[in-house]
């Protein structure tokens, strides 16, 4: 029995030693690195991908000399390496302290080369995503230079960058309320009577409270009943029409300012949603609320988040495609 | 003392067995996992139907009478018929059947829809006819 227990002892102390020794986390390399991706939800063209980047050497050994980042598809205009390095006072903030030239792009490659002694340093790197990179997978290969030659590097990714399609901020009002996916804008109708093919959806506002009812801000498409278009004009050439679904707590984070909605509208959700028999109108749409939309064509789906409406004519609406054929 | 340790062995298994059989006995369960109980109230309490966006569509209570077994309820102008959730309360460890298991078409108002409440005993069934009420304008005077 007492020959068991040794002989246990023995391989648990064995096991101890052993896992001590495949630990390398407090290893002292000549140069080490670490990248943080910032940003969350889907890739979507046109916004940045944001990464902190982090290269430190053991102190006294050596000055960093370089920093380059190469994207598999090259950034849009936009694209930066901060040369600016952060620490976070007492207060919270973030404190800028300039450590390099400002970055510079050539191609694929950005760099920041450093002009102060610095043996450690976090720099910010914005990917503004192009237009080429749609639906395509992209990564990063993170580098960084001592003056002394020694080089670490890091892969981050591949991304995938989202097939969304996004605009902010579309103001409607009494006149501009004809509404086109295609073109993700609003028009005025003498606008919109140009392109009725391009025309999606109408939004109106009515006060029908003293017929008893809540009417208030509507969107229909052109197509829809007339008594959902309650005297708007709508041109005969205007006639598409489309399923909308009313939504309400699907606050996108993309599509709004208020902070902390870690919440995002992706592919695969306009990739599932079944809209096909749902109506062409939906009346007393309220603030922060929203709208699933597909094109009775199946061309598009898109959601529609209402950012603001006023108490009577208007607002402000932003909208996420999703081009299905 | 070996005896002693035997007999308490076989005590706590007994005593084990028991508390299983007796729970089942005690407690009866439906298909669903849900309690049979020896209630035979059937009724429901309150009842509501919220659209796509998980809010109500309705316009002032609903008119539930529990000795007709209907439910009246009037909803919002505009209001997509066909894309409706139910929600049913019911007097303690009743159930519902159907079970609403999502949007639910309430848009053939000559057929309304029934559904059935049935007590926690399961002794007692209930046939509720809901029928709804689209808010339409009135002429303006």
């Amino acid at each position: 029995m007492k020959k068991i227990y040794s002989l246990i002892t023995l391989v648990l102390f064995s096991m101890a030693f052993t896992a001590c020794t495949d630990r390398d986390d407090n290893e002292i390399k000549p140069i080490n690195n670490k990248c943080l991706k910032r940003t969350q939800g889907p890739n979507i063209v046109g916004n940045d991908i944001y990464f902190v980047y982090a290269m430190a050497m053991p102190y006294g050994s050596g000055q960093l000399d370089k920093c380059t980042v190469e994207a598999s598809i090259p950034g849009a205009d936009g694209t930066w390496l901060e040369h600016n390095s952060y620490h976070t006072n007492s207060s919270g903030f973030d404190v800028a302290v300039p450590v390099g030239t400002p970055s510079v792009t050539d191609g694929t490659v950005t760099t920041v080369t450093f002009n102060t002694d610095t043996c450690a340093a976090a720099l910010r790197y914005y990917y503004r995503i192009p237009e080429e990179a749609r639906g395509k997978e992209v990564k990063f290969h993170f580098t960084a230079t001592a003056r002394n030659g020694r080089t670490v590097s890091m892969e981050m990714g591949p991304y995938t960058i989202s097939r969304q399609y996004m605009a902010r901020d579309i103001t409607l009002s009494k006149s501009r309320c004809y509404i086109s996916l295609q073109d993700m804008t609003a028009y005025t109708l003498e606008e919109a009577r140009e392109i009725p093919e391009r025309i999606d959806l109408v939004y109106l506002w009515r006060n029908k409270t003293n017929q008893g009812v809540e009417f208030g801000h509507t969107f229909a498409a052109p197509a829809a009943d007339r008594e959902w278009l309650d005297n708007l004009e709508v041109p005969e050439s205007m006639n598409r029409d489309l399923h909308i679904r009313k939504e309400w707590g699907i606050i996108d984070g993309h599509l709004t300012d208020e902070p902390d909605y870690g919440t995002y509208i992706d592919d695969v959700d306009f990739e599932t949603i079944q809209l096909g028999d749902m109506p062409d109108y939906c009346v007393n749409m309220k603030e922060k609320g929203g709208m699933w939309i597909e094109t009775a064509d199946g061309r598009y789906r898109a959601f529609i988040y209402i950012n603001s409406l006023r108490a009577t004519s208007g607002g402000v609406i932003s909208i996420k495609r999703y081009d299905m054929q | 003392m070996k005896r002693i340790k035997t007999i308490f062995n076989i005590l706590t298994v007994c005593v084990a067995f028991l508390t299983v059989t007796a729970s089942c006995y005690d407690n009866p369960v439906d298909d669903d996992g849900l309690l049979i109980t020896d209630r035979d109230e059937c009724y429901v309490s309150n009842f509501d139907l919220t659209g796509t966006d998980h809010l109500t569509v309705r316009v002032g209570d609903a008119i539930i009478d529990n000795d007709a077994c209907t439910i009246h309820v009037t909803v919002a102008y505009g209001t997509d018929l066909r894309h409706l959730y139910p929600r049913f309360s019911l007097v303690t460890d009743a159930i519902l059947e159907p079970k609403v298991e999502g949007m639910t078409d309430f848009s053939d108002l000559d057929n309304p829809r029934q559904y059935t409440v049935v007590s926690g005993s399961r002794r007692v069934r209930k046939t509720y006819t809901v029928y709804v009420t689209v808010q339409q304008p009135t002429s303006q005077s």
